[in-house]
């Protein structure tokens, strides 16, 4: 674009009644700190554009070659904006934009968290907000280096936060705490018991010394591996029990169903909607909240103009309303939930390692349900490790005190 | 630029002239235009509807179809 299309100038037609030549009024127009733009001749006249303050010098320096000078057009910035002028709208838009802008700029808009792993990001704005850092806060007003400490301080997985801001938009990095690793007592001396009642089928020893042999019957903690292991010259020391012993054992397991139950009964459902504008939130709808019993759950969505994101949020609450009811299932019903629930049972519990070798059931009734108790043979591991707690001995062969004492 | 160095024209195909150094025009009209410059060249420019702006107090551009630019005299 060229400036001086933006400039104010004013359109001029100078001729002479006497029929004078104009060159040596160009000349000294020229000569004259004057500028002129789109001089042009047609016939006797002379046509061009000077700034609109310079006319009046441009018509006295006409006058000087007595030469007429007339206003012929005004173009320019001033020129297309002067029809405005008296438009009231406009210069208060004009400067309730200006405010806004200025009103705007000096809060949060937009909050962006990174580095964390492991902290939820709402845990983190949970922190900002306790220090005065949220959506439609004032920036100028917050102290991000102490918000920094608090935050630090506040949370133990923090390790070190950072906060700046551009503009609007407040980035929050955040490093977390490296927590040790947890040490696996592999040296520890102990022994591998028996979890359950059972009749061993295999065994595997690693470390450690095997007392019962396939095929003996163990009861519930009897040691099957022993960490205390002798040596042939007679000397003892401990080992940490290493091993796989499987055995077959049985777990009985009841369940139990009522034939009248009370249940929540989804009757209806509410739904509440609201805007959320710097941290406030304004329900336009309904007019009266739900009383009674209901769930509740929230969606946020914020709002977009021309794919710019506002510091506006729709928010959808949803009021799901229950009541108590009573539920009467028959028998055969009663049965089928209960084989439901015994078939989670095992898929949770009974799956993996284990298998199930037989299934028993007691099944019972009475007026009010039905009791099934569910008897499994299984084969599995049943060795669980236990801490010797030994006698710490001085040289002089006096007790002090009981602790684990760590293998050679 | 200084006289030392003479006058310098630009021209934009054949729409657009600029001569550095101009003393005087001499003569003007939406045809023709005779200007001389301080080295005593003078200029003669043809074509229809030329516009004359001042974008110095030493040059002036010229706008419009031009036809031929002659030069005549020497710097």
């Amino acid at each position: 674009m060229r400036l001086y299309r933006l400039r104010s100038r004013t359109g001029f037609c100078i001729y002479s009644e006497q029929g004078r030549d104009c060159g040596k009024f160009i000349n000294d127009l020229r000569n004259s700190p004057l500028k002129f733009f789109g001089l042009s001749v047609r016939g006797e006249r002379l046509y061009g554009y000077v700034g609109s303050g310079d006319f009046k010098h441009l018509c006295r320096l006409a006058e000087e070659h007595k030469l007429v000078c007339e206003k012929i057009d005004e173009k320019g910035a001033a020129k297309s904006f002067r029809p405005f002028k008296r438009r009231i709208g406009l210069v208060i838009g004009f400067f309730l934009s200006i405010g806004i802008v200025a009103f705007l700029s000096d809060r949060v808009m937009i909050i962006e968290i990174g580095g964390n792993e492991t902290i939820p990001d709402e845990r983190i704005m949970s922190h900002l907000e306790d220090t005065g850092i949220f959506i439609g806060s004032r920036i100028s007003s917050v102290n991000l280096r102490r918000a920094e400490k608090q935050i630090a301080a506040m949370d133990k997985d923090i390790d070190w936060v950072g906060i700046k801001h551009i503009g609007s938009r407040v980035t929050v990095e955040i490093n977390e705490m490296t927590s040790p690793p947890e040490m696996e007592r592999k040296n520890t001396p102990c022994n591998i018991i028996s979890s359950h009642d059972a009749q061993i089928t295999g065994v595997k020893v690693y470390s450690g010394m095997l007392i019962p042999m396939v095929g003996d019957g163990v009861k519930k903690g009897d040691v099957l591996i022993s960490g205390v292991v002798d040596t042939k010259y007679g000397r003892s020391f401990y080992v940490h029990s290493i091993g796989e012993i499987t055995g077959i054992y049985t777990e009985k397991m009841t369940f139990s169903e009522k034939y009248v139950t009370e249940e929540k009964v989804c009757t209806g459902e509410v739904c509440a909607k609201a805007l959320k504008i710097f941290g406030h939130k304004l329900i336009y709808s309904p007019a009266e909240l739900p009383t009674g019993d209901y769930e509740y759950s929230e969606t946020e969505e914020r709002v977009t103009f021309l794919g710019i994101s506002l510091p506006l949020y729709k928010i959808t609450g949803h009021y799901r309303l229950t009541e108590n009811r009573s539920i009467t299932v028959t028998k055969e019903q009663a049965e089928q939930n209960i084989a439901k629930r015994a078939e989670k049972f095992e898929h949770n519990f009974l799956d993996g390692d284990m298998t199930v070798i037989n299934r028993d059931i007691e099944k019972k009734y009475d007026k009010n349900g039905a009791t099934f108790v569910y008897t499994y043979t299984i084969e599995g591991e049943i060795g669980e490790e236990k801490m010797i707690l030994a006698k710490y001995e001085e040289f002089g062969g006096a007790a002090t005190e009981e602790q684990p004492k760590e293998a050679n | 630029m200084s006289e030392a160095y003479g006058s310098q024209i630009v021209i934009c195909g054949n729409t657009y002239l600029e001569v550095e150094n101009c003393k005087r025009i001499m003569e003007y009209n939406d045809i023709y235009l005779k200007v001389k410059t301080f080295s005593g060249m003078v200029i003669e420019i043809w074509g229809t509807g030329l516009m004359l702006s001042d974008y110095n107090t030493e040059g002036i551009a010229v706008r419009g179809h031009i036809s031929s630019v002659e030069l005549h005299g020497s710097e």
